[in-house]
């Protein structure tokens, strides 16, 4: 017999549940969706530079490792200025007053 | 040094009188008559007209082509440029070549995705967005240069803008977003259709909120609907367009015949309310192969004469 679950399952009573076959289906799904969640929350959250003046791509880079172009700063350098600081204190001073 | 060029749009602006705008649907036609025939139902009743970039990723008769027919011909052209179909390179050269050309009024655009088109096998370039060709453009027209760095010898006389869609979530960062776009160099907004007032208004709070109705000129988009099936065609097609269900039941209890009729009274009553928002500037008509009706628009809505 299949161990009925909760009505609204939490992380805490599908991680107490001991019968294996409740783990199947929509309780499984449920716990790992509820584990990405947490693991989300760790992640660290994007805010003002969501309004930075990005430069555009630099198309050159691509088949290049990101991370050996992120050590060397080549993803860094422009031949021009895309957005001055005070601009940028602007934008997240209006990132924050929304915040 | 020779003086900055002014276009008859900015100057409109920069005085206060509340500026009109409209859009040319461009030909699919070699034709240059085509063009001159459509612009001279607008040229009476606008302060700019819009050369659209092959909207909807539609081909059509290329805007840059458009703008240059009609200064050729003594109108005053907003050049839409759409970072979908040109790469940096192209895009820098075209601005200098509008101005050349005596185009003045630059719209940029990131421009829809070719699979809206009748063309979905493109291949979509977006080397910029539209934020980064406006601040290419600034920086040509600033500082003389081009993204490479080169010096540029005579810099190109633009008045920059960009569009807004204030009806697309998250609503709350809209004016953000506008506030972004006049960062990078935007001078004058040309908002999407406008049929959803409350929210427009509550948009141009935060708007003024931050200020931003202060840095730059808001034109706000507006269009008669020919009929309930386009308004619903237009609301489920058409990539960033919001009609309120009060509006098509509007147009729908309306017999078939006077549907047309009373698509244009909504777009004159929308205009009366949103004129006396603080913060428009003026308003941007987009009569999608209805251009006849613009001058009606502008007449019945007391736009013009100016007082």
């Amino acid at each position: 017999m299949l161990h009925e679950l909760p009505e609204k399952p939490t992380q805490r009573t599908l991680r107490r549940c001991s019968h294996k076959w409740a783990l199947r289906g929509q309780a499984r799904n449920e716990m790992r969706l509820g584990a990405a969640y947490e693991n989300a929350q760790l992640m660290p959250k994007y805010g003002a530079e969501m309004l930075w003046i990005q430069p555009p791509v630099k198309r050159n880079l691509q088949d290049s490792s990101a991370w050996v172009n992120m050590l060397h700063g080549v993803d860094q350098k422009h031949a021009v200025e895309w957005q001055t600081p005070t601009q940028q204190e602007e934008l997240e001073n209006l990132w924050r007053n929304n915040d | 040094m020779t003086e900055r060029k002014i276009s008859q749009l900015e100057q409109v602006l920069r005085s206060g009188r509340f500026a009109i705008t409209s859009e040319l649907n461009p030909p699919d036609s070699a034709d240059p008559e085509d063009v001159y025939r459509a612009a001279m139902i607008l040229a009476g009743f606008c302060d700019g007209i819009n050369a659209v970039d092959a909207s909807g990723a539609n081909c059509h008769m290329s805007s840059l082509s458009i703008c240059a027919l009609l200064t050729r011909a003594g109108y005053e052209p907003v050049y839409q440029i759409s970072a979908r179909d040109r790469n940096r390179i192209a895009i820098q050269g075209d601005i200098l070549g509008a101005s050349a050309m005596g185009v003045h009024n630059l719209l940029a655009i990131t421009g829809d995705d070719v699979s809206a088109g009748d063309q979905p096998e493109a291949k979509p370039v977006f080397d910029f967005d539209s934020i980064q060709l406006l601040r290419t453009a600034r920086l040509m027209r600033d500082e003389s240069i081009f993204l490479s760095g080169r010096k540029i010898t005579t810099p190109p006389d633009l008045f920059l803008g960009a569009a807004a869609n204030p009806f697309a979530p998250p609503y709350d960062w809209r004016a953000q977003r506008l506030a972004k776009k006049i960062a990078a160099g935007a001078q004058f907004i040309q908002t999407q259709y406008c049929f959803d007032v409350p929210r427009f208004k509550e948009y141009m709070r935060q708007v003024r909120d931050f200020r931003l109705h202060e840095q730059a000129y808001i034109l706000v988009g507006v269009g008669p609907l020919r009929s309930a099936g386009a308004a619903n065609f237009m609301r489920t097609k058409v990539p960033g367009i919001v009609i309120p269900d009060e509006i098509v039941d509007r147009l729908k209890k309306t017999p078939k015949k006077q549907q047309q009729a009373e698509g244009k009274q909504i777009c004159m009553e929308i205009i009366e309310q949103v004129k006396e928002i603080e913060g428009v500037s003026g308003i941007h008509i987009m009569a999608y192969r209805q251009e006849e009706l613009v001058a009606e628009i502008v007449m019945e809505s007391g736009l013009l004469p100016r007082k």
